[in-house]
């Protein structure tokens, strides 16, 4: 039992990881997925760090309740009658009264809620009248889609931000320090869309002639998706555009975060003595600095991952992927309500979740936080 | 040595400042554990007198003043300032009650507001009070009292609501049940687990509906209030604006006069920003603030600590020179005995929150009645080449935490006299001579050295210089 | 000026010690534009410009003698930059220039305004719970919190799509919802910034010289508050740009015949093979219009915590 509690941060993260690996196998329905994430940190945290967690968690609820109450609200407050605004202005009386009927509109509002919570809890997100599939099943389709999307743009950008960062602390101020910070300004300042149509052009489209000079290729493709399962090389051919777009400026933001953190770390005695015991400069870097250094950083990551889960929006419609992002979207401009509600569940879910779970982590990894 | 015991607090009508059995704790975090600073301490100062309060770092000295001046106000205890209990004063009374005691800190420029003029600085408490003789419109005063109202008034009724939430969630837990059980057909189930998800969920509104009209009513009114109430300030701001030059030269002149009494020169440094002064010239200028309003008691918090050794003394010099001139009674607290000393007409020992010892300054010097007071001043260096270094001077081994003190007497665990009866049994406060008192089961007698009742090293009475 | 050390029992004087007592007060700091020690570089000068410039012109952009930004030029479609037409013609022979400067009108003004509407309200939030702590903090910043769980892309789109799916009131809509959404963030930066300083020694000594709470809010707490504010708020009107113009590239700004930076890049997207310019000219003035907001909001940053190092 010891021997778990000591180790209760890296098994939840282990089996956490698994569980997800699982999904992407074995697509089971999308409740159980998040329902066994959910579990296991919760065991995790509880075997870690009793009531402290317990309270945290019940304070989602609350959370959860009170973000589909607003959306639900927002859905029907709309001018002019629910049925006409979802099926357009040209839609026939029977129509109009076929969708009342099917969605139960002339039930209170409340009354709606209630049923549309305990369906989704069941995992019944509704169908949508639009596109004439059920809402969970469009859902558990378009998520894979976005989190692969997400996990390669963090393996990028983290892969590149920790090396770049641990050098620039280790030779601050010196001219590659202050190059690599100025790069870093500049990839913050671009946004995620301007850099992928730059993408698209140079990769993609076959680049520019400037001034004679033709910069550019035509090796990616830039619109379509392929499944991992269909074609490996294909699939990360297809995502690696976007990827790299989202994964910019995020590098930036690791990159200066862990620079500060490091530099204060390296400031600190516990260096100067490591230093003077003759361990060489690389294995203090790594093994010394970096752990120490990573906190904020690894909110900052867990942040970004909880709002990456609504799918990175733009991208995802720039390069036609068929993720979280582009289905809320489609259902946005379509009216889809019943789409809209069911996706804000599952974006406003997987933040909330991720948000624990960082929070959780941070316990578990900083002994001066339990109580 | 215990706190309780008021043996050594002087009639009503002697004392100007006085304290009666002061508690001051602070909650540690979420643990449920308290630190407990102050735990039954009882002083008294007369007008014109000037009071030490000596002791190491953590006894809870500063955390007792600031008590006094109830910024925040004590868990437990009374204090009565002219005669008239601070403690039950209501904010607002409190509030004006203050330019008459006021308080002098450790860090001279950070309590100076870094982008405001001296000249500002010093004359902020004339603008305070300048701003306060315009009476305010009704809206303002109600906005203030429903502010002030409304979050305990809150918290009250959250106390009775908050049990509609746990009723809430099992309400929908049932329905989640019923839900799922709808797809499987089983209509008994269905319908008696809806109608205790219904009759659950009617419940917990009972609970929490009033609780959220309350919430919203409570918000509507202050947001009202809120926005009328800068409105209606206008006419007044008109008024003060008119005013405003006149304000302006008297508080001018008041400053310069302030800041040339307490050596500042004031054809230069009038427009420049605190962090442009030394320490010492800091701790001038804040005890001209503190002057500006005319006090009768100014509660001095470790004034000299944070200054060079030279500095000190001149700034102790300024506050004898103040009190002499402006007619102040003076609270002053430090570490160092030998500073308190030379300041103070009566000291008080304090220990963990706990007081050991009050009495003259001299008396306590010569012949120190508690062991703690005894090694506070053994611990004094003496720069005379001629004597010997004594055996072990000062006080040995740790401050205890002052979340889990010591039982009975809390000096106990470093005291050479410590016996059983000291664990068991807080020793109360009592006289051991003219207006010499002393909370110990064994106080040092006259003339008596310390001798350890286990194997503790002899702590030796210094001699008198 | 020196002045002897008076003999007390403090220490037993060996000698008598002549020291400065510094009561002499040192020179004026100096000054910030022109004084030697602190500077802001010509980067920042230049970044200042930049802006200042782009204001003026989007400002008095139908004042300006440039051509109208819905004048199709014929026989000039796709036309690439020359003298008359510095940023050049896109698809339909529309002066790309002149486009890109109106363009510039709807984000400044939508980003401007809802970081105001974010700043006033966000930075009263924020003191009023930094300030009281306790029960209002508590109820407040779980609110907010709950705000900022919400998906804010999706929740933008979902009300200005809803509530004006005709677009007449575009800009409105944008820039309510901008601003409401900058509330809470915003809040939590102004309310991390009070907690500082609403524990320093000088907010302590205001209170015990009887000030009221509004008082010192506003006179003590608030002046410390606003350089660290400032320099923030100019950063995230930077990321407001940003987010406008993706509203525009997903087609949901403000409609056309009006120019949008967001959606001439995505309308510039078609001609990207032969006609780059339309999408790359606004693509780069919205880069250097969000370089140098968060530029200058960065030197500012920096300016002002080597000021607090003072204390």
């Amino acid at each position: 039992m010891t021997f778990v509690r000591q180790h209760v941060g890296v098994m939840a993260t282990v089996a956490i990881v698994a569980v997800v690996v699982g999904s992407f196998v074995l697509r089971p329905p999308m409740l159980l997925t998040f329902a066994l994430i959910l579990v296991i940190g919760i065991g995790a945290a509880a075997v870690a760090n009793g009531s402290q967690v317990l309270r945290k968690v019940l304070g989602l609820i609350p959370v959860l309740f009170v973000i589909t109450f607003f959306t639900f609200l927002i859905m029907n407050a709309l001018p002019g009658d629910l049925a006409v605004n979802m099926l357009g202005p040209g839609a026939t009386p029977q129509a109009v009264a076929q969708i009342r009927e099917d969605l139960n509109l002339d039930d209170p509002l409340l009354v709606r809620y209630g049923d549309w919570l305990g369906d989704a809890v069941t995992g019944d997100l509704g169908v949508s009248p639009i596109r004439q599939e059920e809402v969970a099943s469009g859902i558990t389709n378009a998520l894979p889609v976005s989190l692969q999307l997400m996990l390669y743009a963090q393996i990028i950008s983290i892969g590149i931000a920790v090396p770049l960062g641990v050098y620039s602390a280790y030779r601050a101020g010196s001219k590659g320090d202050r190059a690599s910070s100025t790069v870093a300004f500049g990839f913050l300042a671009m946004p995620s869309f301007i850099l992928a149509v730059l993408l698209v052009l140079f990769f993609s489209l076959g680049g520019l002639s400037i001034f004679g000079f033709h910069v550019g290729a035509e090796v990616l493709p830039s619109a379509r998706y392929i499944p991992f399962g269909e074609n490996p090389l294909e699939h990360f051919k297809s995502l690696i555009l976007p990827a790299m777009a989202l994964a910019a400026g995020q590098v930036a933001i690791y990159m200066r975060l862990l620079r500060t953190d490091m530099i204060s770390t390296l400031q600190q005695d516990f260096i100067q003595m490591a230093r003077a015991k003759g361990m060489p400069d690389r294995a203090i870097l790594w093994r010394h600095a970096l752990r120490p250094s990573s906190f904020t950083l690894l909110t900052v990551i867990g942040l970004t991952i909880g709002t990456l889960i609504g799918g990175a929006l733009i991208i995802e419609v720039i390069f036609t992927l068929p993720g979280l992002g582009s289905y809320v979207f489609e259902a946005i401009t379509r009216r889809d309500f019943i789409a809209v509600q069911g996706s804000v569940l599952v974006i406003a879910a997987g933040y909330v979740m991720v948000l624990l779970i960082v929070d959780l982590l941070y316990i578990a990894l900083d002994p001066r936080l339990r109580a | 040595m215990a706190g309780s015991g008021t043996a050594h607090l002087r009639p009503d009508d002697e004392a100007l400042l006085a304290a009666e059995d002061l508690v001051v704790e602070f909650p540690v975090g979420n643990t449920g554990l308290k630190v407990h600073a102050v735990s039954g301490i009882s002083i008294d100062v007369a007008e014109g007198e000037t009071l030490g309060l000596v002791g190491e770092s953590g006894c809870g000295k500063s955390t007792t003043g600031r008590a006094i001046l109830q910024s925040p106000a004590p868990t437990a205890g009374e204090v009565r300032f002219e005669q008239r209990a601070l403690t039950s004063l209501d904010p607002e009374a409190m509030r004006r009650t203050r330019p008459r005691l006021q308080m002098i800190f450790q860090d001279p420029i950070s309590s100076l507001n870094p982008r405001r003029t001296i000249r500002d600085v010093v004359a902020e408490p004339l603008d305070i009070w300048w701003a306060e003789s315009f009476p305010r419109p009704v809206v303002a005063r109600a906005f203030d009292d429903v502010s002030r109202w409304i979050p305990p008034t809150l918290r009250r009724v959250w106390r009775y609501a908050h049990y509609g939430l746990p009723v809430a969630g099992l309400a929908f837990a049932f329905w989640v049940v019923s839900e799922a059980v709808e797809g499987k057909g089983s209509e008994d189930w269905l319908g008696w687990t809806q109608v205790v998800a219904a009759v659950l969920a009617i419940v917990a509104g009972v609970f929490l509906v009033p609780f959220a009209i309350v919430f919203a009513a409570m918000g509507l009114l202050w947001l009202a209030l809120g926005i009328l109430a800068p409105i209606t300030g206008i006419p007044r701001r008109i008024r003060m604006l008119r005013d405003r030059r006149r304000h302006r030269a008297e508080a001018d002149q008041k400053v310069t006069e302030v800041l040339d009494s307490v050596g500042i020169d004031t054809s230069t440094a009038l427009n420049r920003k605190p962090h442009e002064f030394s320490g010492g010239q800091a701790q001038r200028i804040s005890i001209a603030r503190a002057l500006i309003l005319e006090p009768k008691v100014i509660i001095c918090d470790e004034p000299v600590s944070a200054l060079d050794v030279s500095v000190q003394a001149q700034i102790l010099n300024l506050l004898q020179e103040m009190k002499r001139r402006y007619g102040l009674t003076l609270v002053f607290i430090a570490h160092d005995l030998a500073v308190v000393k030379n300041v103070s007409d009566r000291v008080a020992v304090m220990y963990l929150g706990k007081l050991c010892e009050v009495g003259d300054p001299d008396v306590l010097y010569e012949q120190p009645a508690h062991p703690y007071t005894a090694a506070l001043l053994s611990a004094i260096p003496i720069p005379d080449p001629n004597r010997r270094p004594e055996a072990a001077a000062g006080v040995q081994g740790e401050l205890p935490s002052p979340i889990a003190p010591p039982s009975g007497c809390r000096f106990r665990t470093r005291c050479p006299r410590a016996t059983d009866r000291c664990a068991d049994e807080e020793p109360q406060i009592g006289a051991v001579g003219e207006d010499h008192y002393v909370a110990c089961h064994y106080p040092i007698q006259p003339g008596e050295a310390v001798e350890p009742a286990t194997e503790h090293p002899v702590i030796v009475e210094p001699t008198p210089a | 000026m020196t002045e002897t050390l008076r003999q007390t029992d403090v220490t037993e004087p060996t000698e008598l010690a002549q020291i400065e007592t510094g009561l002499e007060i040192p020179p004026p700091e100096r000054s910030l534009v022109t004084g030697r020690k602190r500077r802001f570089g010509f980067m920042f000068w230049l970044a200042v410009t930049f802006l200042v410039v782009l204001l003026f012109s989007a400002f008095f952009a139908n004042l300006l003698p440039i051509n109208d930004y819905d004048t199709a030029f014929s026989g000039r479609s796709r036309e690439g930059p020359t003298w008359d037409f510095p940023f050049g013609n896109d698809n339909i022979g529309q002066d790309v220039f002149s486009r890109t400067i109106h363009g510039a009108r709807v984000s400044l003004i939508v980003s401007g305004v809802a970081t105001l509407i974010g700043v006033f309200f966000g930075g009263l939030i924020g003191l009023i719970t930094g300030y009281f702590r306790r029960t209002v903090d508590a109820v407040v910043t779980s609110m907010v919190d709950l705000v900022l769980a919400f998906p804010a892309l999706i929740l933008a789109l979902a009300i200005i799509l809803f509530f004006d799916s005709e677009g007449e009131s575009r800009m409105f809509w944008l820039i309510v919802t901008l601003g409401l959404l900058s509330i809470p963030p915003i809040a939590r930066i102004v309310r991390a910034s009070v907690l500082t300083v609403a524990d320093r020694e000088f907010v302590q000594s205001a209170h015990l010289l009887g000030a009221r709470n509004g008082r010192i809010m506003f006179r003590e707490i608030l002046p410390n508050v606003i350089p660290a504010i400032l320099s923030y708020s100019l950063v995230f009107m930077a990321v407001l740009v940003v987010v406008e113009s993706g509203i525009g590239f997903l087609g949901l700004s403000v409609p056309p015949p009006q120019p949008t930076w967001g959606d001439m890049i995505n309308k510039g997207r078609n001609e990207l093979e032969i006609a780059a310019h339309i999408a790359l000219f606004p693509a780069l003035v919205l880069f250097l219009t969000v370089l140098s907001l968060n530029y200058i909001g960065d030197k500012l940053r920096e300016l002002f915590d080597v000021r607090e190092s003072f204390l």
